[in-house]
């Protein structure tokens, strides 16, 4: 049995090692960390906290997004048993003070993204960013003595502002949990899970951090929340498996039905759901093919939580062959409850406790939990542990019962906390709080309302004038956190609300009175993000260029005019340019150099520069994967070794040196080699080397110039493995190619010249060499080749390979193009 | 001919924040070398953009070519510029940057001696 979480760690690397546990894409390759890697890494991270003077006991803020640098400063802290306090990306300033004062901690380590402006975080920082280059050649840690019992950590109730609770959660909380989990939820190897909900919740810590590492699976982590780039995302990596909130299954289904309707196919799809009701799921999935390729084609299990679910949209998706699993939790459980199990899925209940969770229902009829995974209480706060525990029972303030089979069922909230259906909290006390401070107001109360799948934040107004009700919320929106957003009023028709004796308000009075009403009596006040970020991928390119030069520049979107400049009638500085340029390569995907925007380009111009990228992206040559299969790789060594070789053979005396350099390196490695010694150097080079590097050599060419024409491009990649790597045009797809290159294990030659000039003096390397050096993590061999005319008819061709250059993360591109060169030259 | 040539450029770091903010990992990687990145508050790389600015137009440099100069620091903190390899500038007889930030502003001036100037 394990006690603490370093022992998980180190009980995942021995047993998975090399196995990728976790990914993220930040540039043109997949950065991945093996178990073992991470485990190392995990400890390195320990040295640089011990080094800062940061023991047992003391807390670390970790707040930024999800990314494998979170993962490394949770582990590194839990490492030297300091303890964790997680921090939600979207936490108001005024949540985050009072965690921080509550907390006293160490150290807070955020993310560049952070919004941490606005808020005086009065303690050491470090960014995530950093930490890899940080803790780069550290050595190991100091041990340090834990149990169990130790404090793993905090974590705080989001969404209030008013109260914030303090979970405490111990290492042998974590781990009770993700015992009882993996009986009901096994895993395997073979899982592929994509991160989207914060870590900083417990639902994403346990369901993917922990079920994935304890199983062996591989993590991705996302770096852009634009669907399509997540769906490309999800292809790439052939998710398997992923974590989602009610609110975004939803979504999902309802842009599947409205696609359905637009190519005018209800019947057909209403016969599919028939049908489907009786195939098994391998054949549902046939049915519903075209559906599940949109999400890469590989996913099988959704596990739905955070909020309830509705039945027929859980019944929906496993219909069209996805398994979706239900779950019941709190943070103060570690989380899980109850959850289904792939055999029992079944979606009118939450599923049945956990073995080592034990549950009783409460004459009163609450939920009440016990066992390993349960808190000992809240940080500093002995009224509030003692307030919400029977005894060692906890006290979830849920309503529920056991049905006779042993599932148990959710009937709502004791409190009347207002559940979103994405799972956030909201406690209307916060947004009373402020409403009541509007001198306009008679008074206002604050209730959840039921629209659909969406729980609504509605306030009900006691108020002589009811046009003053809109300015009335948009003055307090202002003061609230975007999940704490009033999206309908109602202005209640009596002289008082229903009251109890104590005078308090009897919400569910009004509740009932609201929800049996016509819908038109509860005004919704907006959209909600997530409809306007559905709208903005629907929308066409120049639309949502508009949409992006409108944001960037502040200009209302009907001014924007094609013949506006960018600096002139836009007003955009060159830090507002390269803000949109960012924004437009990270939204849209399409990179547009700098250098090709002015002050004086117009918005035309600019739709015309997306545009023929995006058109150059399309016709970049394609990436052709039948050079890489083990038949076309034996194929090509029979054509060098009968054609291509002889024929250079005629021609050159080719002598290979410093190939003991290569021994022990290993896969992937990029060469770097000067373009101005022979025709065919390809040819030599691929000769020179050792038949083992040989077999998995590719070479970048110019997209340009090899690749203008099909047939050069096909011969070029059939005879010398060649991609096209484009310097003129669509560089980012270029380099992704290079990416996926390297990721499947190719290495790679580039000739950083840039331009072939046979004997010529060798040009300057051009500076993005030391960019994809730093960048692809992988050593760079420098090889020089030299023609030697000599005597005789066949001039000597030596190519001399160097020790392989390896670059610190974090390198200046510069540095690293410089030393590239220099190690060329020197050959 | 030698010739002097100046450049400043002034930066208003709420307004840099926010472009930070909204740019992301791309403007991060357009604007900067990753030591100069490193560690660096909000108000330093504000610093960094203003001097990059500044150089590109005391050196008559098109702009945009962001990644083409790197800010460093001496060991005793004095910034000075670093020019890419494949930069030409041998033009640049000798050049100076001075960077401060205060006030919710940052400011870099550079000066340089040229030994050829694009115009008058």
């Amino acid at each position: 049995m394990l006690q603490t979480i370093n022992q998980f760690l180190e009980d995942a690397a021995r047993r998975f090692g090399e196995r990728p546990a976790l990914l993220f894409k930040p540039g043109f390759r997949f950065r991945t960390w093996s178990y073992r890697a991470l485990h190392d890494d995990v400890q390195r991270v320990a040295t640089l906290l011990q080094s800062r003077g940061i023991g047992k006991g003391d807390r670390v803020v970790l707040w930024g997004p999800n990314a494998p640098h979170w993962v490394l400063a949770y582990f590194g802290c839990l490492r030297i048993g300091a303890v964790v306090v997680p921090l939600d990306l979207r936490s108001t300033p005024d949540f985050v003070q009072q965690v921080t004062s509550k907390t006293a901690p160490v150290l807070a380590i955020v993310s560049r993204v952070t919004p941490q402006d606005d808020v005086r975080l009065e303690v050491p920082r470090l960014l995530f960013e950093d930490l890899e280059q940080l803790i780069y050649d550290l050595a190991q840690p100091r041990d340090e003595f834990l149990t169990g019992d130790d404090l793993a950590e905090i974590m705080f109730t989001s969404g209030t502002t008013g109260d914030a609770k303090g979970v405490l959660l111990t290492h042998r909380n974590l781990l009770a949990n993700l015992e009882s989990v993996q009986q009901v939820i096994p895993g395997s190897a073979s899982f592929r899970m994509l991160s989207l909900l914060p870590l900083s919740h417990m639902f994403e810590q346990m369901g993917s951090l922990f079920i994935g590492l304890g199983c062996g699976a591989s993590i991705t982590y996302v770096t852009s929340r634009q669907p399509a780039l997540l769906l490309k995302l999800m292809r790439e990596r052939r998710i398997t498996m992923m974590l989602l909130v009610p609110q975004a299954l939803d979504l999902f289904m309802k842009g599947i039905e409205r696609e359905v309707a637009n190519q005018g196919k209800q019947r057909l799809w209403e016969l599919s759901l028939k049908l489907a009701q009786r195939l098994p799921m391998r054949l549902r999935r046939l049915v519903f093919h075209k559906v599940h390729s949109r999400f890469g084609g590989h996913l099988e299990i959704v596990v739905s939580g955070g909020a309830a679910l509705d039945q027929h949209l859980g019944e929906k998706w496993n219909l069209l062959g996805i398994n979706v699993l239900q779950g019941y939790g709190a943070t103060e459980a570690s989380p899980v409850i109850s959850c289904h199990a792939l055999t029992d899925a079944r979606f009118d209940s939450v599923g049945r406790p956990l073995p080592g969770v034990e549950v009783r229902i409460t004459d009163a009829g609450e939920i009440q939990v016990r066992g390993a995974n349960v808190t000992r209480g809240y940080w500093n706060a002995p009224e509030q542990t003692a307030a919400a525990f029977e005894g060692d029972w906890y006290k979830t303030g849920d309503m529920g019962f056991l049905d006779d089979a042993g599932f148990l069922h959710i009937r709502g909230r004791i409190k009347e906390m207002i559940v979103l259906a994405n799972g956030q909290n909201v406690f209307p006390e916060d947004i009373e709080g402020v409403l009541k401070n509007d001198p306009a107001l008679t008074d206002a109360t604050v209730v959840g309302l039921h629209r659909g799948q969406d729980t609504q934040v509605h306030a009900v107004f006691l108020l002589e004038d009811p046009e003053q009700a809109p300015a009335i919320i948009a003055r307090a929106n202002r003061e609230l956190a975007e999940h704490q957003q009033i999206r309908g009023f109602t202005i209640w028709p009596e002289a008082d609300f229903p009251r109890t004796h104590t005078l308090k308000v009897k919400k569910g009075v009004l509740v009932d009175a609201l929800q049996s009403g016509p819908p038109e009596a509860a005004a919704t006040a907006a959209g909600g993000a997530a409809g306007r970020a559905q709208a903005a991928a629907a929308a066409d390119p120049k639309e949502r260029l508009v949409r992006l030069v409108s944001e960037v520049s502040g200009v209302a979107q009907e001014q924007v005019l094609p013949e506006h400049t960018v600096g002139g009638d836009l007003d955009m500085d060159s830090l507002k340019r390269v803000e949109m340029l960012s924004i437009i390569e990270q939204e849209l995907g399409v990179y547009i150099d700098e250098s090709l925007v002015d002050s004086g380009t117009t918005l035309e111009q600019l739709q015309g520069l997306l545009a023929s990228q995006e058109e150059a992206k399309a016709t970049l040559p394609p990436f052709y994967t039948w050079p890489l299969s083990f038949w076309f790789s034996l194929l090509r060594e029979v054509l060098h070794q009968v054609v291509v070789f002889p024929l250079l053979s005629a021609r050159y005396r080719i002598r290979a040196t410093g190939l003991e350099h290569l021994n022990g390196l290993q896969g992937p490695v990029l060469f770097a080699a000067n373009h101005n010694a022979v025709l065919g150097d390809s040819m030599v080079l691929m000769k020179a080397a050792p038949r083992a590097w040989r077999r998995h050599l590719s070479f970048a060419a110019a997209a340009e110039i090899t690749f203008e024409k099909r047939l050069t491009g096909i011969v070029a990649a059939l005879v010398a493995n060649a991609f096209p790597l484009s310097r003129e045009s669509a560089i980012r797809a270029s380099l992704e190619h290079m990416g996926r290159m390297m990721d499947e294990g190719w290495n790679v030659v580039i000739f950083p010249e840039g331009e072939q000039r046979i004997g010529q003096p060798m040009l300057p390397f051009q500076s993005g060499t030391g960019m994809l050096a730093v960048e692809s993590r992988t050593p760079v061999v420098p090889v020089h080749l030299v023609s030697q005319p000599g005597g005789g008819v066949r001039p000597q061709v030596q190519v001399r390979f160097g020790e392989a250059l390896r670059f610190a993360p974090g390198t200046s591109y510069l540095d690293a193009t410089s030393r590239i060169e220099a190690a060329v030259r020197a050959l | 001919m030698l010739r002097v040539r100046t450049g400043i450029d002034l930066v208003v770091i709420e307004q840099f924040a926010a472009s930070l903010q909204c740019g992301g990992e791309a403007f991060r990687r357009r604007l900067f070398h990753p030591p100069e990145a490193l560690g660096a508050s909000t108000e330093r790389l504000a610093a960094i953009f203003a001097a990059k600015e500044a150089a590109f137009k005391a050196l008559e440099l098109p702009a945009g070519n962001w990644l083409v100069l790197e800010i460093r620091h001496t060991a005793a903190g004095r910034p000075w510029i670093r020019f890419d390899s494949g930069y030409d500038s041998a033009h640049i007889v000798s050049c100076d940057l001075s960077i401060t930030h205060s006030a919710g502003f940052a400011v870099a001036s550079v000066v340089a001696l040229l030994s050829h100037a694009t115009d008058d």
